[in-house]
């Protein structure tokens, strides 16, 4: 799980250091905290042996495995939507430049940032997803 | 908060409810981090002066403060579903209990504490939209200093 988010942190601060370099101090308005990280669902899950001796102990478990899907998909939804809005931004800040190639190659590299980020945001979906499975199976068995 | 404090926390809230209590609420361990608050996204805004001398001064201001309006609502929709799943939750947690009496003001008290979890979105909600319009005035009256 550390190794997601130094991962997700090294990206994002790659990719934000990568489009000042070449755009001219780009100054995206949102700070961290805008979207809930993609791993932070799962992250927040207590042992799966949670639920052990309830009457509707496999529910339960259930439930919290769809939550913590839902929560990772929503987490996933906003980053994307971040990606795209700052790619906006980044877009409007280029008019900053005079020179019309020094724009256009601002404009360029604020597209392919933002693609890299929707990737990365893709994989991490993919793999917290099957975490939470893993997470509600292991919870139902726990019930038994 | 950590995992092993959330496993703490859980279990103690399952401990209490096997006791027949009514009344435990179910603790999502989602609480905040599958959400966020309500005033995260305002608490991520930088401040309303860092588009002071950009050519699209104005435009910038006006997209950060729709985008935040945007992203705070997603936050509360996020915020009542959880509410809602917790209270679907301890209604089941409330089947523990021993008799059809305690069973039946544990699920009223796990309602009263959604409407109320629900009521304190919606007032930190309007405190958020108060905060947002406040940050766009300030950054459009850095567009254009006196």
């Amino acid at each position: 799980m550390r190794g997601w988010l130094l991962a997700f942190a090294l990206v994002c601060g790659s990719w934000a250091g990568a489009t000042r370099a070449l755009a001219g101090d780009f100054t995206l308005p949102f700070g961290d905290g805008v979207c809930v990280h993609v791993d932070a669902p799962y992250g927040a899950l207590p042992s799966p042996a949670l639920f052990i001796g309830n009457v509707k102990c496999g529910s339960l478990c259930r439930s919290v495995a769809i939550d913590c899907a839902k929560y990772t998909t929503r987490a996933a939804s906003c980053l994307n939507t971040l990606a795209s809005d700052n790619l906006d931004y980044e877009k409007k800040e280029c008019a900053n430049n005079v020179d019309p190639i020094s724009e256009k190659a601002c404009v360029a590299l604020a597209i392919t940032d933002a693609a890299a980020q929707r990737v990365l945001v893709k994989t991490m979906k993919a793999s917290e997803l099957a975490l939470c499975k893993v997470w509600g199976d292991a919870c139902v068995v726990a019930c038994q | 908060m950590s995992r092993a404090l959330w496993a703490a926390v859980c279990a103690g809230a399952l401990v209490l409810a096997g006791s027949a209590r009514a009344g435990e609420s179910y603790l999502d361990p989602f609480d905040d981090l599958g959400c966020g608050k309500v005033d995260s996204v305002y608490n991520a805004l930088k401040s309303p002066s860092i588009f002071f001398g950009y050519v699209k001064c104005l435009d910038l201001c006006k997209s950060t403060q729709k985008d935040a309006i945007k992203y705070t609502n997603g936050t509360v929709s996020c915020r009542n579903t959880l509410i809602a799943h917790n209270l679907s939750q301890g209604k089941k947690l409330c089947a523990n209990l021993a008799t059809p009496d305690l069973r039946k003001s544990c699920t009223l008290l796990a309602e009263s504490n959604a409407a109320e979890a629900r009521t304190e979105v919606k007032t930190d909600r309007a405190t958020v939209a108060t905060l947002l319009d406040n940050w766009l005035s300030v950054c459009v009256a850095d567009c254009n200093p006196p």
